[in-house]
C-alpha cells in the first residue's frame, strides 16, 4: 500500500525553497526515494544538492510549507531505472568533503569512523592537500583549527571517546571562530563502550561537550545520499558563520551501502568564509558587523592579528572588561540566531492528519519511517519529525508541526537526551513519549511500532 | 656566526604597543627572550607578514600577545598542534612556537615527542623557568628534587627531566640549550634554530623570581641570573654543579636524574622535515582516480530474469552471516554492487565484532526495484550461516518458506524445518577448487544467488570482475561457479 495514497503529507522547511529553478544535480539515493532523498538546495551559497534531474509533481496531499516552487520530497520514480553507484556512508562523507573543497584532513583511528581518514589519506595528496595521522584527537582538532587558520577547508573525523578529547579545541573553535568540520560517527559509550555498535549517545555531547556557552551547529544526516549533501553543507556553514560544524550519524548510517547518485562537484555551490577586502592597518577580526560574522583573514595574508582563546575585543585582544565581555558573547549567540532561517533544516512527513508524530534522527528515524508506513497500512494516522540540524533543534518548527498531534514520540538510540530537547520544545502541550534503545542494537520499525501499541492514548482512532 | 648584537633595531616596529603594559613580573626572563627572538628575526631580515608564532598557556605563551605578527595563543598544553597544522598547510611561513615547562613538558608532552618524530619544520623555543608561574608557583616537570614550590613546600620528591635529551630521543634535528643571562648568546641560538629545516627545539633556561625564586632563596632576578651566568659552560662544556639552578650546589636526593645543563647546540642534523616529505608523496602520487562510470544496465537485465529463470520479485532480504575473516561482509558486499549493476536498488549493511579474525560477522543485503526505508533487515528471506552459531543465532529470523543455505560439514540442519534448506559443502568446495578455505563466501555468494535468482549470475560475476576479491578474477569466478552449481544441482 502506498502511503502517499493514503495521505502522507510531506512539509518543508524554509531554507530549502527559496529556489525558483529545477534541481540540476543528482544526490539521491533510491529510486522512488522520497525517503532518504536529500534536496539542500537553496538560496544564496547553499550547497545544490538534489535527487531529480527534474521537478516531480509533489505527492498526493503534500504540503510545502512557504516553498511552492521547491522540488517536492517526492522524487525519483520507478522510469529511473538504473545508474547510481553503492556508496558507503562513511566514503560519502569524504567524498563531500573532497568536493566541498576541503584539503587539511588530521586525525586518529577509531572504529566507526576510520574509513573517512583512510579515503582522506589516499584522496588529499594528489589534490595537493594534506593528511595526518596525529597523536590524539586533542591534536587533530589542534591542526585542523591551524591549517583552517592558514585558509584551508579543514575537517576531522571521529567517534564518542575520541570527540571527548576534541571538546576543548571544539570550544576554541567556537570562542575564536575558526571554520572547521568535525564527524562523530556515533558508536555505544559511554567510556570504550561497544566500539563496533550504533547509538546515538552524543546528543548532548555535541551540543554541550565544551565548557562555557557556546554556538554550535550539528548536522545528523540519516541516509548515505544524505550524508552527502550535508557534510558538503557543514563545510559551507561552518565557512559562512566561522563556526564549528559537527556531522553527527550513527555506526549504521557511517557503514551502510545505499545506492546513490552522487552530483557532479562542479555543479555544487560551496561557500567560502568572509575575508577582508580592506586595509590590513585596523583590521578587527572580531568586529561587530552586520552580519555578526566578522571577515577572517588567512595568517600569511598580509593582515596581521592575535586569535586566544581567551575572551577579546574587536582586535583579539584578551580583555576582562564586562563590556567586552558582554558583547563578544552576545554577538557569538547572536550569529547563529540571525542566520537561523537559513540554518535549521528538518523534514516533516505525513504530519498533516497525524495523531502521533515520531521525532527521530539517523538510523532511527528510517526505522521510524518504516514503522509509518507500516501503521499507516493499518490505517493509523502516524507522522515522522526528522531534525537534520540537530543543533539548533528546530523547536519551533516542531512545535508548529506537533503542536496539532495528540502525542509525540521519541524514538532514539540513547537513554533519552532528545527526548528532554522535545519536551522542551512542546512545553508540555503534548504528551512525549520515549521510544528508547541501548543496546547496542539498530533501533528497529518493531521497536517504533511496539510504543505506538504500548503507549496509545484510551480512545485513539485505531 | 657573529655574536655582536645587531645595533639598529627599534623594538616597538615589532610589538603591540597598543596591547601594553604586559603582564609579566619584573625580574622575569621572558622578556629577555622576546627581545632576542625580536632581534634574531631582525637579523634574519624577515618580514613580518612571513613569521607566525604560536604558543600555549602559561606566562611564557602570553609574550606571543605583544609582538605584532600573527600571533595564535592555543590552549594549554598544544601549541605544536595547531603550529604542525598551520605549517604544513601554508608552507612557505616561518612558524614559531613559544611553549613552557608545564605547557610543553606536563601537559603538551605527548605533542612535543610527535612535532620532534615528525620533524615538522618549526622553531619551538621551550621557556623553562621550572615552575608554574601564572597559576601562584605549583611544581613543574623540570622542578628539580629538594627545591620548593607552592605544593611541594619541603621540597619536590620527584625527579626532573631534560627536555633536550627528551627532543633529542624523540628526534628532534636541532636541539640547543640558551640562557636568558646569556642574551648574545641566546640570539644566536635563535637564528641558527630558525635556519635549520626541520624540527628545532631551543630550551632557553629562564627565572621567575616571583614564585620559583622567592620559594627557594635564590634573590631576584639579577641575582638568579648571575646564577646561571656563573655556571653555564657553553657549547658541550660540563658543569661542576648539576643543580638545574645554578648556585645551589643540590644533591639530588632520591637519585633521580638531574637535568643536564649544558648550553649551546647540543645536536643538529640534517634529515627531510614532514613538509618535504608530503610535498615529495603528493609529488609521486597516481594521478587522480576518475570515479567510476555509472553504466546504464544491460538491456534486459534490470528486473528482468534471474539466475534460476524466475523473474525478479522484491523486495528481498537476505542475511550472510559467519565468522571475521571469511569474507562475509565483502560476499554481501558484492551482492549488493550486483544489484546495482543490474538496475536495482540495494543496500548493504555489517555487524561485526572487535575481531578482525573469529568472533560473529554477518552483513545483510535488501535488494528492491522500490525504496528501500530501512536498510536493516528485522526480518530476512534468505540465510546464509557458515557457521552453526552463526545459523542458531539467525534462524529465527527466516521467513516461513525462505531459502537457508548452511555450510553443511558445520552446521547439522533439523528435520521438518518450514524453509527451503540447503546444506551445501561450502568451506570444502572452496577447498577443493582453490586449495584453501579462503574463497568459501565467494562459494556460498554463488549459491545464494542462484537459489534466490536476487540478481543475474552475470551481474554477479561482473560484480566480481570489478572487486577482484582476493587478487584474481579468474579464482574469484572459480568459487563462485562452483557454489552456484552446487546449488543448482541441489535444488
Amino acid at each position: 500500500m502506498r502511503v502517499d495514497a493514503a495521505g502522507r503529507r510531506v512539509s518543508r522547511s524554509r531554507r530549502h525553497g527559496a529556489r525558483a529553478e529545477p534541481a540540476r544535480s543528482a544526490c539521491a539515493s533510491a529510486p522512488s526515494a522520497s525517503w532518504p532523498s536529500v534536496r539542500l538546495a537553496g538560496a544564496g551559497a547553499r550547497t545544490r544538492c538534489a535527487s531529480s534531474g527534474r521537478r516531480p509533481a509533489p505527492a498526493a496531499g503534500s504540503v510545502n510549507c512557504s516553498a511552492p516552487t521547491s522540488p517536492s520530497l517526492s522524487t525519483r520514480g520507478p522510469e529511473v531505472a538504473g545508474g547510481g553507484e553503492l556508496v558507503q556512508g562513511n566514503q560519502a562523507c569524504a567524498r563531500a568533503a573532497l568536493d566541498a573543497g576541503c584539503r587539511f584532513y588530521a586525525g586518529y583511528p577509531i572504529t566507526p569512523s576510520s574509513e573517512i581518514a583512510e579515503a582522506m589519506a589516499i584522496a588529499l595528496p594528489p589534490r595537493g592537500g594534506v593528511f595526518l595521522q596525529m597523536e590524539d584527537e586533542i591534536a587533530s582538532m589542534g591542526a585542523v583549527l591551524g591549517a583552517s587558520l592558514a585558509g584551508r577547508k579543514a575537517m576531522t573525523a571521529s567517534s564518542g571517546p575520541g570527540f571527548s578529547l576534541m571538546q576543548e579545541h571544539l570550544g576554541y573553535a567556537a570562542f575564536t571562530e575558526i571554520p572547521c568540520v568535525v564527524v562523530d560517527v556515533m558508536r555505544a559509550g559511554p567510556s570504550t563502550g561497544l566500539p563496533t555498535s550504533p547509538a546515538q549517545g552524543d546528543v548532548m555531547q555535541a551540543r554541550w561537550g565544551t565548557h562555557g556557552d557556546h554556538p554550535i551547529i550539528v548536522l545528523a544526516p540519516a541516509s548515505v545520499a544524505e550524508v552527502y549533501a550535508l557534510t558538503v553543507e557543514a563545510f559551507n556553514l561552518s565557512e559562512r558563520y566561522r563556526t564549528p560544524v559537527i556531522l553527527l550519524y550513527d555506526e549504521v548510517v557511517g557503514h551502510v551501502r545505499e545506492r546513490v547518485w552522487l552530483p557532479d562537484p562542479a555543479t555544487l555551490v560551496l561557500g567560502e568564509r568572509p575575508r577582508p577586502g580592506g586595509p590590513a592597518a585596523g583590521y578587527r577580526p572580531y568586529a561587530a558587523t552586520e552580519s555578526g560574522v566578522p571577515p577572517l583573514a588567512d595568517f600569511g595574508s598580509g593582515y596581521r592579528f592575535h586569535v586566544t582563546g581567551l575572551t577579546h575585543d574587536e582586535r583579539g585582544y584578551p580583555t576582562q572588561e564586562a563590556a567586552e565581555v558582554a558583547r563578544l558573547q552576545e554577538r557569538l549567540c547572536a550569529k547563529l540566531e540571525r542566520g537561523r532561517q537559513e540554518i535549521v533544516s528538518w523534514e516533516a512527513t505525513g504530519v498533516e492528519d497525524a495523531e502521533t508524530v515520531v521525532v527521530a534522527i539517523g538510523i532511527a528515524a528510517r526505522a521510524a519511517r518504516r514503522a509509518m508506513t507500516l501503521a499507516r497500512a493499518r490505517g493509523e494516522r502516524v507522522g515522522l519529525f526528522r531534525p537534520r540540524t540537530l543543533w539548533p533543534f528546530p523547536d519551533r518548527e516542531l512545535a508548529g508541526i506537533a503542536g496539532r498531534a495528540r502525542r509525540v514520540v521519541v524514538a532514539e538510540m540513547n537513554m533519552g537526551q532528545m527526548l528532554g530537547e522535545v519536551e522542551r520544545a512542546l512545553g508540555g502541550r503534548v504528551p512525549v513519549l520515549p521510544c528508547l534503545r541501548a543496546d547496542g542494537l539498530p533501533l528497529m520499525p518493531e521497536d517504533v511500532l511496539a510504543s505506538l501499541e504500548r503507549q496509545a492514548p484510551a480512545g485513539a482512532s485505531r | 656566526m657573529s655574536m655582536v648584537a645587531p645595533e639598529q633595531i627599534d623594538y616597538r616596529q615589532y610589538l603591540r604597543l597598543d596591547m601594553m603594559p604586559h603582564i609579566l613580573c619584573p625580574g622575569c626572563g621572558h622578556g629577555i627572550v622576546l627581545k632576542a627572538i625580536l632581534r634574531a628575526i631582525h637579523r634574519l631580515g624577515l618580514r613580518q607578514d612571513e613569521v607566525v608564532f604560536v604558543s600555549g598557556i602559561g606566562c611564557s605563551s602570553r609574550i606571543v600577545g605583544y609582538v605584532d605578527f600573527c600571533t595564535l595563543h592555543t590552549t594549554h598544553g598544544r601549541p605544536l598542534t595547531f603550529a604542525t597544522g598551520l605549517k604544513l598547510a601554508r608552507p612557505e611561513l616561518t612558524v614559531i612556537v613559544i611553549t613552557g615547562d608545564g605547557d610543553g613538558l606536563a601537559i603538551g608532552g605527548n605533542h612535543l615527542i610527535h612535532a620532534a618524530r615528525r620533524n615538522v619544520d618549526l622553531t619551538c623555543l621551550l621557556l623553562n623557568n621550572a615552575v608554574y608561574g601564572m597559576t601562584g608557583g605549583q611544581g613543574a616537570p623540570t622542578t628539580p628534587e629538594g627545591m620548593r614550590s607552592s605544593i611541594t613546600p619541603g621540597g619536590a620528591i620527584e625527579p626532573a627531566f631534560d627536555a633536550c635529551r627528551l627532543a633529542l630521543g624523540a628526534g628532534a634535528s636541532f636541539v640547543a640549550r640558551g640562557l636568558t643571562a646569556q642574551p648574545l648568546q641566546l640570539d644566536d641560538l635563535i637564528v641558527q634554530a630558525m635556519q635549520h629545516r626541520g624540527f628545532s627545539f631551543l630550551e632557553v633556561a629562564s627565572d621567575c623570581p616571583e614564585f620559583f625564586g622567592r620559594y627557594n632563596d635564590l634573590g631576584r632576578g639579577p641575582e638568579m641570573l648571575q646564577a646561571q651566568r656563573s655556571h653555564v659552560q657553553w657549547l658541550g662544556a660540563k658543569l661542576t654543579d648539576k643543580s638545574f639552578v645554578p648556585g645551589l650546589g643540590l644533591d639530588v636526593p632520591h637519585g633521580g636524574a638531574a637535568p643536564a645543563f649544558d648550553a649551546g647546540v647540543l645536536h643538529r642534523e640534517e634529515r627531510p622535515d614532514l613538509g618535504a616529505l608530503l610535498a615529495r608523496r603528493a609529488a609521486a602520487s597516481p594521478p587522480r582516480a576518475r570515479r567510476p562510470e555509472i553504466v546504464p544496465p544491460a538491456a534486459g537485465t534490470a528486473g528482468a530474469t534471474a539466475g534460476n529463470g524466475s523473474s525478479f520479485a522484491g523486495p528481498v532480504r537476505i542475511r550472510l552471516a559467519g565468522a571475521g575473516g571469511q569474507g562475509i561482509v565483502l560476499a554481501g558486499l558484492l551482492l549488493a554492487e550486483a544489484a546495482v549493476a543490474a538496475g536495482r536498488n540495494a543496500t548493504h549493511a555489517q555487524a561485526y565484532g572487535p575481531e578482525s579474525r573469529g568472533g560473529a560477522s554477518k552483513a545483510e543485503v535488501i535488494i528492491s526495484d522500490g525504496e528501500i526505508e530501512f536498510p536493516c533487515a528485522d526480518r530476512v528471506d534468505a540465510l546464509v550461516a557458515l557457521t552453526r552459531v552463526a545459523c542458531d543465532r539467525y534462524l529465527s529470523l527466516l521467513e516461513p518458506g525462505g531459502t537457508l543455505v548452511v555450510d553443511g560439514d558445520e552446521v547439522p540442519l533439523a528435520e521438518g524445518m518450514d524453509f527451503a534448506c540447503h546444506a551445501l559443502p561450502i568451506t570444502a568446495t572452496a577447498q577443493r577448487v582453490l586449495g584453501t578455505a579462503m574463497g568459501a563466501n565467494l562459494v556460498a555468494l554463488g549459491a545464494i544467488v542462484a537459489l534466490t535468482g536476487a540478481v543475474p549470475l552475470e551481474a554477479a560475476e561482473r560484480a566480481i570482475a570489478v572487486r577482484r576479491p582476493g587478487g584474481s578474477i579468474e579464482r574469484a569466478l572459480r568459487a563462485f561457479r562452483a557454489g552456484s552449481g552446487l546449488a543448482l544441482r541441489h535444488r
